[in-house]
This record gives C-alpha cells, structure tokens and sequence, in this order.
C-alpha cells in the first residue's frame, strides 16, 4: 500500500481517479439527443444493426416521423435512387452496432476513451515522464469538448478522436521505440497504429488529412532510411503500414460501393450538405468563410478547449526554442535542445496534426454561417476535436516545468473548467431548440430569444 | 549639451525603443480605435453644464468623484461639438498613456526587466481592451496610479500619496493603494514620513473635495455611495456563477435593467448583493494581512532612499493583486475595470509573470467579446457567452490565486539577476 503514495505510482493513482470522475459524471448525464445528428446516428445504428445499409421509403417515412413527435428531425438520411442511405461516413455506425446489440451503447465511447487514455498515458510518459503523462491525460479528459462528446454516444465526434489518437499515439510511440522493439511487436504496433488511423477516416471522413500527414511522415522518415541501407526493415514497416491503412479503406469503399453505386461516392455527394472553402448558396469563396470562422470562433473554441490556452503560447515557447540557436549569431544552449523529448520528426508531425484539423475545419462554410455568439459552443466546436490529442502533446511537458504551484492551480482550473463547461453543456436539453431553420440561418435571419431583459 | 548628447548616444536604443512603441500607441489611438462610445454624452454633457455655470453635484447629479471632471473639460475646452469632443477626449487619453509608457521604461530598468518586453505587454494589453481603453475616462486614474507607485517607488513618499489623493478624487478605486503605503512606510520603521505623508493625503482630498462638498452636500456623497446601492451587475463574479447555475439547472437568474447597468435577477442575487460589501472588505484586509506578513522574511529593515527595487517589486505585485481582488470581491465589474490593472501588467515580477501576463491579455480580450462585441447575447444568456464571461472571471481568479502564492521577490526581480545569482 504505501508503494501507491510513491512515484510513478502516485501518478498512476491520480490518473486512475481522474479517468474514474470522468468515465462518472460522463456516465451520469442524462442523453439529450441535443443536435439533428444525434437522432441520424441513432437510426442509422438500428437500421445497421438490422443489416439495413438502405432503407426503403415507408420504413425511412416511419423513422421521420418517430423523430418529429421526440420535437426534433432526421436528416441525415439522403435519398440515392429509390432508397435512402446514412449521409455520414460508417465507420462509427459498424462500431457501435455490437454495443447496441447488446444494449450498451454507451459502452462504445467508454472503451474508445479507455484506449485513448491508455495510449495517451503510454507515449507522454515515453516522450518524457509519468508526471508529464498524467497532466496530459487529465488535460486531455477534462477539455470540455471531450468529455461532451464522450458523453453524447450516438454521435461520431468522440470516435474520431479515439481512433485518431490511438492511432496517431501508436505511431509516435512506435517511432520513438522503433530502435526497441522487437520485429514482431514493432510491426504489430505499426499496424495497428496504422489500422486505427484508417479506421478514424471511416469514422469521419476530413480525419484523411490527418491519415495524409501521418502517410507523408512514414514515406519522408522512410526515405531517409533509404540511403541508409535499412531497406528491408523500412520493406516490412511500408507492409505493415499499408496493408493497416488498407484494410478500412476497402471496407469503406465497399460500403459506398454497396449503399451509393460508386466506390468513391460518399453520402455528402447526395446531400451537398458539407462544402469547405465556399458556400453554394451566398456564394462566400474562401477568404469570407476563414475571416469568418477566425473572426466568430475563437471564443466558442477557447471556451470548449480551455486547453488552448496552455498549447497555444506552448506551441510558440517549443518552435522559438528550437529555432533560437539556429538564428544568425545565437549559439547553441551549454545545455543543449531544451526540448529533447520532441526532436524534430515528432514535432513536425503534431504540428501537421494540428493544422490538418484546423486549417480544414477553419474553411468549413457551416460554422461561418452560424451566428456563433447564439449558438452553443459544442455544436461549433466539435468538428476540431481530433486536434485535442497533439494539443494535449504540446502542453503537458511546458506545463511540467512550471512550478508546483502554478502546475496544481492550472491542473485543477482546467479540471474545473472542463467540468462546469461539460455540465452546462450536456445538461442543455435541446441545443438547436430555438426555431432556426437551416434556411433562415441561410438567410441571417436573427430570432428573439428566451430570457428576455425583463 | 554635450551630456545631452552623451545620453542620448548611451541610450540609443532605448530612445529607439520607447519612440518605436510610442508611435504605436499614436498609431492606435488614433487610427486603430474608433473613440466616442456612449459614455461620452454623459461625460460631454457634464463639461457642458460646468462651463455653462452649473455647479455639479448641486444643480445636476454626477456619478463620479469631483477630480474627474476636471478629465471631462479638458477636450471640452478644445472641441466643445460632441464629436470632436471624443476625438480631443481620446488624445487626452493618448498623453496619459503615453506618460504610463515612459514610466513603465524608468521602473522596467529599475526592477532589471526588459524594457523592450515591458512595452510589449504593456501595448498587447492596450490591444486586447480594445475600445474600452479609450472610450472610458478610467486610463487617467490608472496611470495616476501607476504615477504614484512609481514616485513611491523612488523614494519620494508624500509625491506618491498626494497622486493617490489625486487619483482616488478622480475614481475610487486607487485608495487601494493607502494601506500597502502605510504597511511599507511603518515595516520600515518611517515613522516621521508616515505621518507626513499622511497629512499630506488628507489635506489633498479635502482640499479638492471641500469646494465640491459645500456645492451640494447631498450630490456629492451620492457619488461616492452611489455604487453601493446598484444590484448585482451581470458581469460580476458572483453573477457569472449564478448564470452558469442557472445553465445546469441548478437555479434561476435572469438580466433586467437596472437603474446604472444590466443586472442579475435571481433569488440569490439580493442576498449576495447585500454582503459583498463584507466580503470585498474581508478579501482586501486579507491581501493586506498577507503583504503585512510576508515582510517577516526582511531581516535588516532598511532606511534607504530609494527602497530597493526587490521590495518596489513585490509592492508593485499587491498593488495589483488588491486592484484586482477588489473587481472580482465587488459586485460590480464593468468592463473599463480592466483598464485599472492595464499600466500594472507589465511589471508584474516572480513566478507567475508570464502566465499573468497571457491570462491578463486572453481576459482583456474577452471582456471586450462580451462588451461591447456581443453584450446583448450575454442578456439573452446564450450559453457562448456565459461560458465567455465565467472563463474570463475564473480566469482573473487564477491570477489573484497566483499573485497571492508568489513569494517575495526580495532576491530577483528579474531572471536577469536570477542568471546572475546562477
């Protein structure tokens, strides 16, 4: 017993507890089926769980109607031919059906975030310490964003964290290892890491940029090896590697091979619901659409991922202290790379995570159009969530440094926030309850609301 | 002129420096940020009432304390139409932050900091109060503030207590200031200058309040209790709490206007408002008994002149810490408050300086998504910007929190000497 009050085993117990208090009130909220895609995700679990990849028109007219006397509407079935096919991309859907099956689909989201805390844990205390490990973890859990999604279990947001960042997770570990591991552990890993990567582009199809930059940093670090004679070596791993990735993409294009007739045909293609860079009825090009995202969800971003706050200025401290000795006339630090945990490949790497997250969602015209300020920050800000794990990567070792004081009282602020921010949120009985219409949004149309100035 | 020159030739880059930052902040006060904003008919109107030979307080009310009216007249004497009235209002405003900028070089070097990376602060916090900075006569009461810490600072005791008589005549709040004076002057053993000093702050404020007082009895006390009587303001920290119950559902708060400002109406919102007074009183004697304590550590009580920059530092982190204590202990915390802390950021020492800086910036700027940018969203209680306004407060309670842990900085203001020490 008194070995648990030692290091690292202190750390284990603290993060324990922390996942503990999560996977709790997680657990206890009630689910509102707050947004449209809820309901989507719903049905189309039921009808998957059927074998129904299509449904016919009756059963969809049923399954409209079942939703509109709950006060809400199912949208996210689109019409292909005479049938009528789930808009979003499976993957989560093939998830959660043997939890649904089994009558425990909140199931589902709990073994994502277990894996996903596991394998956060495994490589910060790999990149540098179980201390650095377990404030990452307890960041990571408690942003509001995470917990609100974890929360909300027919809804693919969550998984397209969970899958992304074990996978992303596995591959850096795997790469700091690499020298390690025994062949056979070491392709494993790499295949799974690779497999899970695949896997969150089944689940979200924008996660394929983050799938991109992972690709390019395997064939880039793969190349240099190259010249060094590794070639059978970096054979193996490009096997390992593909034939992870591979095995979710024929899946998915024999899903849309199935369900819309082409395998390179997605649901968006019959619903043109989801356009990034332009909007096809005010005719906003790009510039508009960032300036607007930029101008409108910095606050719903920072109120959602108050860990931001942490990895934005950690994000700078790490890049200027890397790039200072290089600068004309600076000499190299007596005490050398102030960031050794991170060389180069690994920052590169979060940093391509990172943008390949925001720099695609910052385009997409539907967060534009919202009058961000009404809206609830989840509905805006949870696209961005597979950015939440190399956040969490950046901040958790420049927060270490501080001292213990400081690192306590941010620790338990950001617990706090995350917290009172995940109940506010997933408490709301209906997020999109006011009587906004997708077209008078369209139309910037500003309703009164409730709570008046009395 | 040959020393001029010496001087000047020494301190090149310094000149260029502060001449650099200096036509930065010309640049945004004048062309960056668009002046007027709805307290300037109020404040045009007072000037115009006084120069049209009516004596405030007694022939109309004023919410504030005599020495602000003198900040009203001042544009008014150049540009009595409205408009032009904010334009010369606004460059009255541009010469008080320009004095706070050269005061912040003289203290930056003093304490051994950057002065490059004190101006920087200092002008990033400008940036993100925004409009707030230059629409609200509150940038003069800091920067007196700040005046008084700096010739406090120097040694030149009964200056600084006649700036905080000025500066508590032009808004309350830098009466502050008074017991950390007192605590320092009698630690160190000052007796004589205390009392002097002292005198010399009772005769200010009753000098420049006696006229007003004898004008209107009534009127003027009114506008020093004026803001006891208000409700809870929908951005006080107490409010933001009830607001974000309120969006768990864990009790009821609603925005109605009140008689001075948008408030709360929740059935904890009276019984909160009516103790507040005892709790802002509790928290500031508090952050006094903590100063009072915390020079235990100083073994040699010193007689210099002037104190050591070590300990100007630390007074310079209460003062902050106690303007800011009492913003979040009041039941009030208007937007412009955050202008009462904007001179004092960039001299923030220990620790904590770089988080309170990056939190300072992040609430500054937030406070100006809430008001003015989106205000009538935060009264219809859109959840955004509840969460917004609870970020912002528990995120100037971090702040208070970690002022409160530094330790005294009597050994390094500055990594500087801390790298000297190594």
């Amino acid at each position: 017993m008194p070995k648990l009050l030692e290091r690292p085993w202190r750390y284990r117990v603290i993060a324990l507890v922390g996942m503990l208090l999560a996977l709790l009130i997680v657990t206890l909220a009630p689910q509102h089926f707050s947004e449209l895609t809820d309901w989507g995700y719903l049905y189309a679990t039921e009808n998957f769980s059927h074998g129904r990849l299509v449904i016919n028109d009756s059963l969809h007219r049923e399954q409209v109607t079942m939703v509109e006397e709950q006060g809400s509407e199912l949208v996210n079935y689109v019409r292909v031919g005479d049938n009528w096919a789930f808009e979003k991309a499976p993957g989560y859907v093939f998830y959660l059906v043997p939890f649904y099956l089994l009558h425990l689909p909140k199931l589902g989201n709990t073994l994502l975030a277990l894996g996903l805390v596991a394998i956060t844990y495994l490589l910060l205390a790999r990149l540098k310490d179980e201390k650095v490990a377990v404030i990452g973890l307890l960041l990571l859990i408690f942003t509001p964003a995470c917990l609100s999604m974890w929360q909300r279990f027919f809804m693919d947001s969550f998984a397209a964290l969970a899958f992304s960042g074990m996978g992303g997770g596995l591959y850096l570990y795997y790469n700091l290892e690499r020298a390690r591991l025994k062949p056979f552990a070491g392709g494993f890993i790499l295949f799974m890491a690779a497999l899970l990567l695949g896997w969150s582009v089944m689940v979200r199809y924008s996660n394929a940029l983050i799938v991109l930059v992972f690709g390019l940093h395997f064939l880039i670090s793969r190349a240099w090896g190259w010249e060094r004679d590794q070639r059978r070596f970096i054979l193996q791993e490009g096997l390992y590697f593909g034939l992870g990735t591979l095995i979710p993409l024929l899946l998915v294009m024999s899903y849309q091979q199935v369900v819309f007739g082409s395998p390179f045909l997605t649901g968006y293609h019959f619903s043109h619901s989801a356009t990034f860079a332009w909007n096809p009825i005010l005719n906003w090009t790009g510039g508009l659409i960032i300036h607007n995202n930029l101008r409108d969800l910095w606050v719903p971003l920072l109120v959602g991922y108050p860990l931001l706050l942490t990895a934005l200025p950690a994000m700078g401290i790490i890049l200027f202290q890397k790039i200072r000795p290089r600068l004309p006339g600076k000499r190299q630090p007596i005490s050398g790379d102030p960031w050794p945990e991170l060389d180069r490949g690994s920052l590169i790497l979060i940093f391509g995570w990172i943008l390949a997250v925001f720099g695609f969602y910052v385009m997409y015209q539907q967060t534009a159009i919202q009058m961000a300020t009404r809206m609830p920050f989840m509905t805006l800000i949870r696209y961005y969530l597979p950015a939440a794990l190399p956040l969490t990567l950046l901040a958790a070792p420049v927060l270490a440094r501080l001292s213990r004081r400081l690192l306590f009282s941010i620790v338990m602020t950001a617990i706090f926030l995350g917290l009172c921010f995940y109940m506010q949120s997933s408490l709301t009985q209906n997020i999109t309850g006011e009587p906004e219409t997708a077209l008078l949004l369209y139309l910037g149309l500003k309703f009164p609301k409730g709570g008046k100035v009395s | 002129l040959k020393q001029f020159w010496d001087v000047v030739v020494k301190n090149k880059w310094l000149i260029l420096t502060v001449a650099i930052f200096a036509l930065g902040h010309i640049l945004l006060f004048t062309k960056g940020l668009e002046s007027g904003g709805p307290d300037m008919e109020t404040y045009h109107l007072y000037a115009s009432r006084i120069v049209n030979h009516l004596a405030p307080y007694r022939d109309f009310s004023v919410e504030y304390p005599p020495g602000s009216l003198l900040v009203f007249l001042i544009p008014f004497h150049f540009a009595p139409d409205l408009t032009a009235y904010g334009h010369a209002f606004t460059l009255e405003l541009l010469a008080f932050d320009l004095i706070g900028l050269l005061m912040i070089t003289l203290l930056a070097r003093r304490f051994k900091v950057s002065v490059w990376v004190s101006l920087l602060i200092y002008t990033l916090s400008m940036l993100a109060i925004n409009i707030i900075g230059i629409q609200r006569y509150d940038m003069v009461p800091a920067i007196i503030t700040l005046a008084a810490l700096c010739a406090f600072s120097r040694g030149h005791y009964k200056t600084a207590w006649l700036l905080v008589a000025l500066g508590t005549m032009t808004k309350l709040f830098p009466i502050l200031l008074v017991p950390l004076f007192l605590i320092y002057q009698w630690k160190n053993q000052r007796w004589q200058s205390l009392l002097a000093s002292v005198g010399v702050f009772a005769i200010a404020v009753f000098w420049i309040a006696l006229p007003f007082y004898n004008m209107g009895q009534q009127g003027f006390i009114k506008s020093f209790t004026v803001q006891g009587s208000r409700n809870l303001q929908v951005e006080s920290t107490y409010a933001s709490v009830l607001l974000m119950g309120a969006g768990m559902g864990l009790t009821q708060a609603g925005v109605y206007q009140g008689p001075m400002s948008f408030d709360l109406e929740s059935p904890l919102a009276k019984p909160i408002a009516k103790e507040t007074l005892l709790i802002m009183a509790i928290s500031i004697l508090a952050v006094c008994a903590f100063y009072f304590f915390s020079y235990r550590g100083f073994k040699n009580p010193h007689l210099s002149r002037p104190p050591p920059a070590a300990e100007m530092a630390h007074l310079f982190n209460y003062a902050f810490l106690i303007i800011l204590v009492m913003m979040l202990t009041n039941k009030v915390l208007s937007p412009q408050y955050m202008v009462w802390l904007y001179p004092l950021v960039p001299l923030i020492t220990g620790r904590a300086r770089h988080p309170v800086w990056l939190i300072f910036v992040v609430a500054s700027w937030l406070t100006w998504y809430i008001y003015p940018a989106n205000y009538i969203d935060l009264i219809n209680r859109e959840q955004t910007l509840v969460s917004a306004l609870f970020l912002r407060n528990v995120m100037l309670v971090l702040m208070a929190v970690w002022l409160l842990g530094e330790p005294r900085t009597t050994e390094g203001a500055s990594r500087e000497q801390r790298r000297k020490r190594g």
